[in-house]
């Protein structure tokens, strides 16, 4: 077997699953973005382009009708996200870097700390922040038991709360690349830096931070995309106040069963995220040229 | 030269095994360093050469003694305060600067005015023989020029002492020659003092000034390398350097006369040895302190002959290298093509001539 075919049957699982499951929906998802909503959910087979016309301005104001809100609500879902990338980043950095410098035995075990998180359900870890966070939950409690606050502070269904569930479920996806960049960089790169005058933060500054700048790029992107579209965190934690994109996909196709408009929003939602990766695939390789 | 720039005082390093233990990879070491001057810590790897070189760096703490460089003690002075550059073992070079960005980063760190550092960098490139190349990154230079970069980068900072780590171990014989000319060029252009970590003893007697020969974390022996290659003081150094022949032995007084005595081997000696007399002793024979021919000895009045069985032949061009037997004593002879032009076969008899002064005792 020459080392094409073997290649080609190396992929191909992944090729066809990638292809059935993957490209496949999203293809129906394309075409029923074009066509007229069913009247009780479904579509009808017309071509049909207001539902982006809804969206973007140009509805014909029968059927649909233009509303800016999908704008502030997109708009709204990147400020969520991007606050938690920013969040997750900081409050990952350190850590990795910390993990990073550990002795092997001890770093094994932090690992494994850090993904302990994934061996439980999802939707029970957010139902634990909202027993958490509710006005009669825990940390409420605690506040007026020690007589910091006189009435229940209102944060479940707040945008914090939101965050702060965005951050809690992410956190490892900006982790492992952060920490797989820093890990890498050669100790004596370090010393160099020491050696020839920077202090811890120079160092910092000059070294370590470009150099794990691939684990940074990385980490947000991860933590980026999944938070834009998440609906579950805003569901549980948001409530009816806060309403991030993936919600209104949701109730489209779900409650208001309007297949076109989800569909429709869900492939401005595809098209934004592969914009994005595409800069940040450009922007790693100019990177890796120069390393 | 007479001025003390660097000194080491009761240096002790102690590191805990994975047993559980405690070894001394620094074992009460004494040193000093003098301006201008190119020292070579030389030993085996293990041996604490590398331990010393980093707690003059910063990158170690002492557990116990003291380091002074111009009188003043460093040792609670965090490296990158330090006076001191170094030159690692695989460059560490950094790989997202260019080789201009590597160079000026001491220079940048210590806010020079861009006047000064332009001129400074050229200085150096023109040092290293690199113009041109100050826009590449460092992974489009060959291991050569990128050993050169990494040496440019620590004399640029002017240090009081350059620390170098091995800088030649990654490269290839040739290319390491011409970078030890080149270093020792460069230490004699600059005035740095150089401290040179090595385990090869070619390199350590080529550049150095004085040799610091080390052995399970103390000071075997120190001096020029040609006091050490020529009169090691103990087993250790005389193994180490260079090859060598140890005859074990002893000295006996038979009928007023002193003799060399082992199980292979006895001749007579003078009356140098008399202080030795019923002692063990070891007499280190370089190779190339055989002769076949007795008329290429200048002092005949010590000379030693001793009646060998050639097991094999060894041709390097300019010498030959004959290893020989004595009965079951195997001696390492080094011979000049010229001196004998005769094919040495397997078992033939030989007669090996040394001159007894020029050899050395240890004891």
């Amino acid at each position: 077997m020459d080392d094409k075919k073997k290649l080609f049957l190396l992929i191909s699982p992944f090729t066809i699953y990638i292809s059935i499951f993957f490209l496949g929906p999203i293809l129906i998802l394309f075409v029923y973005s074009f066509l007229e909503p069913g009247l009780y959910g479904g579509v009808v087979w017309n071509f049909y382009h207001h539902s982006y016309g809804r969206i973007l301005g140009w509805a014909d104001g029968i059927m649909e009708e233009f509303n800016p809100v999908y704008f502030k609500i997109f708009l709204n879902s990147f400020k969520l996200a991007l606050y938690t990338v920013i969040l997750t980043l900081l409050i990952c950095y350190p850590t990795a870097l910390w993990i990073s410098k550990l002795k092997p035995k001890f770093k094994i075990f932090f690992l494994f700390l850090v993904t302990l998180p994934f061996f439980s359900s999802l939707v029970v870890r957010l139902f634990a922040w909202m027993l958490l966070l509710k006005p009669s939950g825990l940390i409420n409690e605690i506040l007026l038991f020690l007589g910091l606050i006189n009435s229940p502070l209102q944060m479940l269904f707040t945008e914090a709360a939101v965050i702060i569930g965005l951050v809690y479920i992410f956190i490892p996806f900006m982790f492992l690349p952060l920490y797989a960049s820093i890990e890498k960089i050669d100790h004596s790169l370090i010393q160099a830096s020491n050696d020839l005058g920077g202090n811890n933060f120079i160092t910092f500054l000059k070294i370590t931070l470009p150099l794990s700048f691939p684990g940074i790029l990385g980490g947000s992107i991860l933590v980026f995309i999944p938070s834009l579209g998440n609906f579950i965190v805003p569901d549980l934690l948001g409530g009816a106040k806060v309403m991030m994109i993936g919600n209104i996909i949701e109730q489209s196709f779900l409650t208001a069963r309007n297949w076109p408009f989800g569909a429709c929003l869900a492939i401005i939602l595809m098209i934004i995220v592969v914009t994005m990766l595409t800069f940040y695939v450009k922007l790693l390789s100019k990177y890796e040229k120069n390393i | 030269m007479s001025e003390k720039l660097i000194s080491i005082v009761d240096a002790t390093k102690l590191y805990e095994t994975p047993e559980g233990g405690e070894v001394k990879a620094l074992n009460n070491i004494n040193l000093e360093v003098f301006h201008n001057e190119f020292v070579t810590l030389l030993g085996p790897s293990g041996c604490g050469k590398t331990t010393l070189l980093k707690t003059i760096s910063g990158f170690e703490k002492l557990d116990s003694g003291n380091i002074f460089i111009e009188g003043e003690s460093i040792i609670d002075t965090p490296s990158y305060k330090r006076p001191v550059n170094t030159v690692f073992q695989n460059y560490a070079l950094f790989p997202h600067m260019s080789v201009k960005k590597n160079i000026v980063y001491g220079l940048e760190i210590k806010k020079i005015s861009e006047e000064d550092k332009n001129e400074k960098l050229n200085r150096v490139l023109n040092l290293i023989g690199l113009d041109g190349y100050e826009n590449r990154m460092p992974q489009q230079l060959s291991g050569g020029q990128q050993q050169r970069v990494a040496l440019a980068r620590a004399i640029i900072n002017e240090p009081k002492i350059l620390l170098l780590d091995e800088p030649l171990s990654a490269l290839d014989k040739k290319l390491r020659s011409s970078m030890q000319i080149e270093l020792k060029n460069t230490q004699n252009k600059s005035g740095i003092s150089f401290i040179f970590v090595t385990h090869d003893q070619e390199e350590a007697l080529s550049m150095s000034d004085r040799i610091i020969v080390m052995n399970n974390g103390s000071i075997s022996q120190q001096g020029s390398p040609e006091e050490i290659y020529y009169h090691p003081k103990n087993k250790f150094t005389a193994d180490f350097i260079g090859e060598t022949n140890l005859l074990k032995g002893k000295i006996v007084n038979e009928h007023g006369k002193n003799k060399f005595l082992s199980s292979e081997i006895e001749f007579e000696v003078n009356d140098k040895f008399s202080e030795f007399v019923n002692q063990d002793i070891a007499i280190s024979i370089r190779p190339e302190q055989f002769f076949i021919d007795e008329n290429f000895l200048d002092n005949k009045t010590n000379l030693i002959q001793l009646n060998a069985t050639v097991i094999q032949k060894l041709f390097f061009g300019s010498n030959i290298k004959i290893i020989c037997k004595v009965n079951n004593l195997i001696l390492h002879c080094l011979i000049k093509v010229d001196e004998k032009n005769s094919n040495f076969h397997k078992d033939e008899k030989i007669k090996l001539y040394f001159d007894l002064d020029k050899t050395n005792l240890l004891t």
